[in-house]
């Protein structure tokens, strides 16, 4: 049977998406986890609501407009954090809303019927182009790589970023790397699960691996591995149902989650 | 000849004043104490020497190739991280300038072993930093900011979760490193850092008294302590203080 779904296009496409979203997502989720960047990750997506909006009302690709919104919202909001030591909950909470209401007031303004918005709110992985999927393999790309290559620099950074920066280790080009690459993961999530599901599936399956294990790179590889299997899942079941994706997605990660805590607690 | 020179250096977070026109000048192979009341301006006066926070004030001159190592004050410490204490100790060797597929070397790993032995937390080595307790923790800070083998030694409250044998054990090691190194120690422990630092420095937002801890005796130091300035300004032993470092 499984086989037989293969011969569509879609699905392999859909099937690709998984496996590289899964990739993105146990890297970056790891971070933002770690970091505790959660509300920040999730304001950003948020915020490319507005891009998304902008993109309709230029008439350009919403992915770009989302894109450059949430590289924005995520460098602003660092470096307001920063100069002004305010509290960055309220500052995200300011951008999410911000955001979104940009988003909302661009689709009215833009001419003729409004276009359906739910693919970006919920994700629908059994639309994603060609084309996405060759953007997709690039920020997987460098996404990897960035996190491979600089392995230890990021292990210091993230646990002890002060320590860091008194070695000499310039912790502001590690401070904005990461956020832009936290902007572009969230990018690529928003197709496939939309800009209000993203932060659950950048979150759970790191919180699942930290029931495993306390080594950084084996949450990352963990991580990766549960969000295949939420997502190669997920598109089987809803796809079987003919339910909508990404939600199913996040079910089958959250009911994982308590199996895994509830058996934890045991 | 100084290593370090702090002029009329003030920090204000928002609009609390934490640092108010320090004057500081650190000698090399000096092992000085500071001591003073919590809010006292303390790990901001050490963030300051370490580029960690920039004065509003006032100019910090240290030379470039003075290498600084700090362990910070344990209490803003995220314990939570995956990560262990070898790990932990071992970023202390990591290079400034970017390294790709960076790995430490078995010269970074024997280092890092013999200061864990030193510290008495090899047998931790491969727990995640979380799972120690607090004194432990401490050690561990401590043995990173040694691994960085730096020119200065920069510790905040470094002892302040330690008994008191584990106490004297870092004391003694501090003492020995103090011999080629420079080390500037936060601390409470009046008491007992005396019979170890050589220059004690009194800060309440303004750095009250720095000079030689030994004309300074027990008593005067209590009372020093979280003290108005008068109270040192007016002992029997004004010669010692510092001409710069004088208030008035
Ligand atoms: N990030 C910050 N934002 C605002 N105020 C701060 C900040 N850090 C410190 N302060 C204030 O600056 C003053 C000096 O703080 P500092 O941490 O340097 O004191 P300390 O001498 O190290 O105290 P302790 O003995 O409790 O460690 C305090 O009044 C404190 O409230
Ligand atoms: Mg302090």
């Amino acid at each position: 049977m499984i086989d037989g779904l293969f011969k569509y296009t879609f699905i392999q496409n859909a099937f690709i998406a998984s496996v590289l979203v899964s990739i993105i997502c146990g890297i970056i989720g790891t971070i933002i986890v770690e970091k505790k960047l959660v509300m920040m990750s999730g304001g950003i997506a948020h915020t490319s609501f507005g891009g998304i909006g902008l993109g309709y009302f230029l008439g350009i690709e919403p992915i770009i407009g989302a894109l450059i919104f949430s590289i924005g919202a995520s460098l602003g909001i660092a470096h307001i954090n920063r100069s002004t030591k305010t509290n960055s909950d309220a500052l995200v909470g300011m951008f999410w809303a911000i955001g979104m209401a940009m988003g909302i007031l661009f689709i009215g303004l833009t001419p003729g019927y409004p276009p359906d918005m739910t693919s970006y709110l919920f994700g629908d992985i059994l639309t994603v182009s060609k084309l996405s999927i060759r953007i997709m393999i690039l920020v997987t790309i460098i996404i990897t790589s960035v996190v491979v290559v600089f392995f230890n620099y990021w292990k210091a950074y993230l646990f002890d970023d002060e320590f860091s920066k008194t070695l000499g280790i310039r912790t502001l080009f590690l401070e904005n790397l990461i956020f832009i690459l936290i902007a572009l993961a969230i990018v690529m999530l928003i197709k496939v699960v939309g800009i209000i599901l993203v932060i659950a599936l950048l979150t759970i399956p790191p919180a699942i691996a930290k029931f495993l294990t306390y080594n950084l790179k084996t949450i990352m590889i963990i991580s990766i591995a549960f969000g295949m299997l939420f997502c190669i899942l997920g598109l089987y079941v809803s796809y079987q149902f003919n339910i909508p994706s990404g939600a199913t997605i996040i079910i089958i990660a959250g009911l994982t989650f308590f199996l895994f805590s509830s058996f934890r607690k045991l | 000849m100084s290593l370090v020179e702090l002029k009329d250096v003030s920090v204000r977070y928002n609009s609390v004043v934490a640092l108010e026109s320090i004057n500081l000048s650190v000698k090399e192979n000096e092992f000085l104490g500071i001591i003073g009341p919590n809010g006292g301006g303390k790990t901001t006066l050490l963030k300051v020497l370490l580029g960690l926070i920039t004065p509003c004030e006032g100019t910090v001159k240290i030379n470039d190739d003075i290498t600084l190592g700090y362990a910070p004050q344990f209490t803003r410490f995220d314990t939570d991280f995956p990560i262990t204490v070898e790990d932990v100790i071992l970023t202390g060797r990591l290079p400034s300038k970017f390294k790709i597929f960076h790995r430490y070397s078995k010269e970074d790993l024997s280092l890092a072993l013999d200061i864990m032995e030193r510290v008495d937390v090899l047998k931790f080595r491969h727990r995640q930093i979380g799972r120690l307790s607090g004194g432990q923790k401490q050690k561990v800070l401590i043995a990173r900011a040694l691994l960085t083998d730096p020119k200065i030694l920069l510790l905040d409250e470094p002892t302040s979760s330690l008994d008191s044998s584990a106490k004297d054990e870092i004391y003694n090691l501090l003492k020995d490193i103090n011999k080629n190194k420079t080390i500037i120690m936060v601390s409470h422990d009046i008491g007992v850092i005396s019979s170890y630092i050589n220059t004690v420095a009194c800060l309440n937002k303004k750095l009250h008294y720095h000079g030689s801890h030994t004309k300074l005796n027990k008593d005067k130091l209590k009372t020093a302590y979280g003290c108005p300035v008068e109270l040192i300004v007016h002992t029997e032993t004004p010669r010692t203080f510092v001409s710069k470092n004088e208030e008035e």
